[in-house]
Order: structure tokens, then C-alpha cells, then sequence
């Protein structure tokens, strides 16, 4: 399985951001492939 | 950052359990039409083309990647800080749509190299025909430990257990696998100029499956102050 992703990471605060990224599977041998993969996320450092 | 990577793919174990479940395929016709041929070339294209594209605006300078990722970096919270990340994670298939909500991945920073993770989520598979499946996740629990604690070659091994979380019934909706899945990945950076490389190379062992290898090449570079952008790739193989 070889898959490609691309994210960010947005800092909107001192100690959070906003996290995103998408991707897909280029192939599959062992399952179906992943046609779209997607986070939205938030993430606190504290 | 990087342990939301790690996310990604505990879910795709999630959604490769899934779509190991029988299904009905309705075929229309036995070769795709002329049309359907030409849109997956050009989306196949599209994507090689983006990668590439990516590849060379991050090659020039590099840096550790923070962007939700699967590729971990050797970075760790500093010492007695809390590094939480709450996530909503979709995957679709030509079999099902996945997704989570919330991922809850909790890191907590011992020292200068050491970080504990516990990571659940909620889960929920929507399938063709089926009837919408939801059930909490297994738990995943890990230390990482950076081993060479060097600003330029830094290297550190990240052991990981997923196992099922008590009083979960994913296992028995067939939204997880049996048994415990160990994996053992070391993580390596370099620093070029503004961005870097991290690479990321390692065993998964399975109770009931063949031992799988893991290996992760991630480019990032930050864009002023707020902004950081990664791209990797990713494969698995038996």
C-alpha cells in the first residue's frame, strides 16, 4: 500500500491550532483501496 | 503534531478490517467505458502530478513536520507538558465510508525525550446496503524515545500497542480485528535549512497476520509564523 498525503498545521492561538489534511492511496494489494482521506482536527498545547 | 499521524493509521486498520467483510459489487459492465478510463487517468495524473509538485517546492528546504500526518517526527512535548489533539477523520472506499468522531489523542512529555501516548476514538462505518455501524475504537498506547538527542540527526523508536479498549463492541460489529497489533517504528530527521525531512521506518506485528513493514517519508516547511505545510509518502508492505 503506498499512499500520499498533504496537511497543515495553522497556529490561531499561542497554545492551539488547526489541523487539516487529505490524501489518498496511489494502490492496494491487500484491501480496498482508500479513494479519500481527510482530518480536521484541533490540537491544545498546555 | 506528528502523533496525529499516527491516527491515520490506526484508522486505516480500522477501515481495512471493515472492508475485509463480504460485499456485493453491482458490475454494469465487465470493462469500464471509455469516459470512466480517461477520468481515472486524469486523476491519477492529477495526484502524480501534485506529489511531484510538492516534492520539489519542499525539496529545496525542508523542515520536521507538525501537519496531521502519519509520518512521526522525532519531537516530544517538553518536559510536564500536554500535547492533545481532537480530530474528526474520514476515509472513503469504494465499499464504505469511515470516519471518527471525536479522535482523542492525549501525549504527555516526560523530560527531554520521553512522550506517552493514549489515543480512542469513536468510530462509524456507513457501507452500501448496510446498516451504519458505530462503536468505540481499540486504544492505542505508546512511549517514544528519543534515543539520539542531536539537533541535526535526532533518532528515536516509538513502540506502540493497540489493543481492544474495555467494554468496546467494535470486535464483535466487526469494525476492529481480534487480538493485539504491536508495532515498533524508528523515526529519523534532518534539518535543511527552514524545513526538514523525517523519515520513518519500522516492523507491525499482528496476533493473527503476517508481520507488515511501515515506512514514511515526510517533507515541511513553515510559511511565516502560523503556517506549516507538509507532504509525505506513505507504504505498507508484508
Amino acid at each position: 500500500m503506498l499512499s500520499v498525503n498533504a496537511g497543515a498545521h495553522i497556529k490561531l492561538m499561542p497554545d492551539a491550532g488547526l489541523l487539516v489534511s487529505i490524501g489518498r492511496e496511489i494502490y492496494n494489494h491487500d484491501s480496498v483501496r482508500a479513494t479519500l482521506t481527510a482530518y480536521l482536527g484541533w490540537q491544545i498545547l498546555r | 503534531m506528528r502523533a496525529l499521524l499516527a491516527q491515520s493509521s490506526f484508522l486505516r486498520m480500522k477501515s481495512q478490517t471493515l472492508e475485509s467483510k463480504p460485499v456485493v459489487i453491482h458490475r454494469t459492465y465487465l470493462t469500464p467505458p471509455p469516459l470512466i478510463n480517461f477520468v481515472r487517468v486524469v486523476t491519477w495524473y492529477s495526484w502524480t502530478f501534485l506529489g511531484y509538485l510538492s516534492f520539489v517546492v519542499f525539496i529545496g528546504s525542508i523542515a520536521l513536520g507538525r501537519p496531521p500526518i502519519e509520518t512521526e517526527d522525532t519531537g516530544t512535548p517538553d518536559d510536564g507538558k500536554w500535547e492533545i489533539n481532537t480530530a474528526w477523520t474520514y476515509t472513503r472506499s469504494s465499499r464504505a465510508k469511515d470516519s471518527t468522531l471525536p479522535t482523542l489523542d492525549v501525549n504527555y512529555g516526560i523530560g527531554s525525550s520521553i512522550q506517552l501516548k493514549y489515543e480512542i476514538a469513536g468510530l462509524e462505518r456507513r457501507a452500501a446496503g448496510e446498516k451504519i455501524q458505530r462503536a468505540i475504537s481499540d486504544s492505542i498506547a505508546g512511549i517514544k524515545w528519543r534515543v539520539r538527542d542531536q539537533e541535526n540527526f535526532p533518532i528515536s523508536v516509538f513502540p506502540q500497542i493497540q489493543f481492544q479498549t474495555p467494554g468496546s463492541k467494535a470486535r464483535d460489529k466487526a469494525l476492529t480485528e481480534d487480538g493485539i497489533t504491536t508495532s515498533f517504528p524508528w523515526q529519523t530527521s534532518r534539518v535543511i535549512g527552514l524545513s526538514s525531512i523525517d523519515l520513518e521506518l519500522g516492523p507491525v506485528f499482528h496476533a493473527h497476520a503476517d508481520p507488515r513493514w511501515i515506512s514514511g517519508l515526510a517533507l515541511t516547511r513553515p510559511f511565516g509564523q502560523r503556517l506549516e505545510l507538509a507532504i509525505e509518502f506513505r507504504d505498507e508492505v508484508s
